[in-house]
């Protein structure tokens, strides 16, 4: 052997290499296992990309993360990254289910959930009378009893709008929302007034 | 909001999913590739033949432990090839990535000596071919027009006079170039130039202005017992020579398999510098 039998040995091989292509190299023997992860990988990073318009959610970063405790060998990641993916698909799951139902108390009955909308924006409307005759006086407040129910009724009505719908629609129709405005109206008033005799009777 | 609360919860399990896969896929035990028959041959008899024609110093890894080892003397005349790293193509396959270069031709370097791999190649070569042929029959020469301090473990050899001192600039090109021509000058004069000592001309960048003399100086060398190692050059193909590529994998004579160069430490070119100092010193009557 010597160096030109070198030369032309290497020579011989960039031939071969040229011809046949250079070798198909960097497999491991857990190849169809990780084929398989990467696949349910990918179709989660679409359902996921997918998920964003909808639910109205700027697009996350996608990065790995390091295992906090290092995996001893490639078949135990490969188990724990599926753990990790069952995990992941549930909670979207969970996540595009929540966001079918209403955005307020998704789990309560609608009348339940609209006249609370109400009851909240009268509690609110009696806490700012309050103030205002705290300022001013009675007398100088007088109009906000008829004021304070008026508009805790307008703005739960406006608001029904926006938390008693879900964030994404279910069908194409256009979604009819009761919100119950004869009950509404009743309930802002009548907070309104309980608060009023209570104030009263409390010695104001 | 548990529509977001269980979004990002799902983000989150799907990021730690991805780096367990990552994860699993640097713990799965890679398997060799596939090579053709033809391909397994050529390179076994690749790693047999460098085994061979690279002895000693010219072939083993550089590490501490090798800095000891004596000093080669071999002939003059003898060519010699110089090991700069390992063509590894996975799996059981592998050999080493050998350059004809002494007494037979040139190593030429399309990136200049600011990569680090491109570093490794000229200290490691260097290094092995002056500790295998030794000073007195091989006389180097470097320039390393990119102004670094890349080459300062050679200095003990400058300090002996075994050199003149690295040039820096392209002046300093420019002599060691005049220097290399009026080398192969004195070569064609003699009837036969087999007892002249070699000259290794070690250019760590090439500015274009100086392609056209190194190309020219090139083909004339090999029989005038000069030898160039170039860095940086963009000049194309030159006869005699062997080509290395390096970008993001290091590759040798256009052959598609990736080198990973040998790397060497400073204080084992600096100590096989001093040693080489010493041995000249002795042998022109002083004390070692």
């Amino acid at each position: 052997m010597s160096s030109a039998d070198y030369e032309r040995l290497l020579s011989e091989l960039a031939t071969e290499l040229t011809a046949t292509g250079a070798p198909r190299g960097g497999g491991t023997t857990m190849d169809p296992a990780l084929s398989a992860l990467d696949d349910r990988l990918l179709s989660h990073q679409a359902d996921l990309l997918h998920s964003c318009p909808k639910l109205g959610i700027t697009p996350p970063r996608l990065t790995a993360t390091a295992p906090t405790t290092p995996p001893p060998d490639a078949e135990a990641a490969i188990r724990q990254a599926h753990r990790h993916l069952d995990t992941a698909g549930s909670a979207l799951m969970q996540a595009m289910r929540w966001a079918t139902m209403p955005r307020f108390l998704p789990k309560s009955r609608t009348r339940t959930r609209h006249l609370a909308i109400y009851a909240l924006c009268a509690v609110v409307a009696v806490g700012i009378h309050a103030m205002v005759i705290l300022q001013n006086g009675v007398m100088g407040a007088a109009l906000g009893f008829a004021i304070a129910p008026l508009s805790a009724f307008a703005v739960g009505y406006l608001l029904i709008g926006r938390l008693g719908r879900p964030w994404i629609r279910t069908t194409a129709k256009p979604m009819k929302l009761n919100r119950y405005p004869k009950y509404g109206l009743i309930l802002c008033v009548s907070i309104d007034l309980f608060a009023a005799l209570a104030w009263l009777l409390g010695g104001g | 909001m548990p529509v977001r609360k269980d979004f990002n919860r799902s983000v989150a399990e799907y990021r730690a999913a991805l780096g367990l896969a990552e994860a699993a896929g640097q713990l799965a035990p890679a398997v060799a590739p596939e090579l053709p028959g033809r391909q397994r041959q050529l390179i076994t008899q690749l790693a047999q033949a460098a085994t061979v024609i690279t002895p000693g110093w010219l072939g083993q890894a550089l590490t501490r432990a090798t800095k000891d080892l004596p000093l080669g003397r071999s002939e003059g005349t003898q060519p010699l090839a110089v090991r700069i790293g390992v063509c590894d193509v996975g799996g059981d396959y592998a050999f080493p990535a050998v350059v004809n270069l002494l007494g037979t031709g040139h190593l030429f370097i399309d990136a200049d000596i600011t990569h680090d791999r491109v570093l490794a190649i000229i200290r490691s070569t260097v290094v092995r071919l002056l500790a295998a042929r030794g000073t007195d029959s091989c006389r180097p020469l470097f320039v390393d027009p990119t102004g670094g301090n890349r080459l300062d473990p050679f200095t003990p050899l400058v300090e002996a006079g075994l050199t003149s001192p690295i040039g820096t600039d392209e002046a300093g090109l420019d002599r060691a170039l005049g220097e290399a021509e009026s080398h192969v000058e004195q070569a064609a004069a003699r009837p036969d130039p087999s007892d002249m000592p070699e000259l290794l001309l070690v250019i760590t960048r090439v500015p274009p202005t100086f392609e056209e003399r190194v190309s020219r100086l090139a083909a004339r060398a090999v029989a005038a017992r000069l030898h160039l190692i170039v860095a940086g050059w963009t000049g194309g193909a030159v006869r005699q020579t062997t080509h290395v590529s390096v970008d993001e994998q290091v590759r040798l004579a256009g052959v598609a398999l990736p080198v990973t160069v040998d790397e060497v430490p400073d204080d084992v070119v600096s100590t096989v510098c001093r040693r080489l100092a010493a041995d000249q010193n002795w042998l022109i009557g002083e004390e070692p």
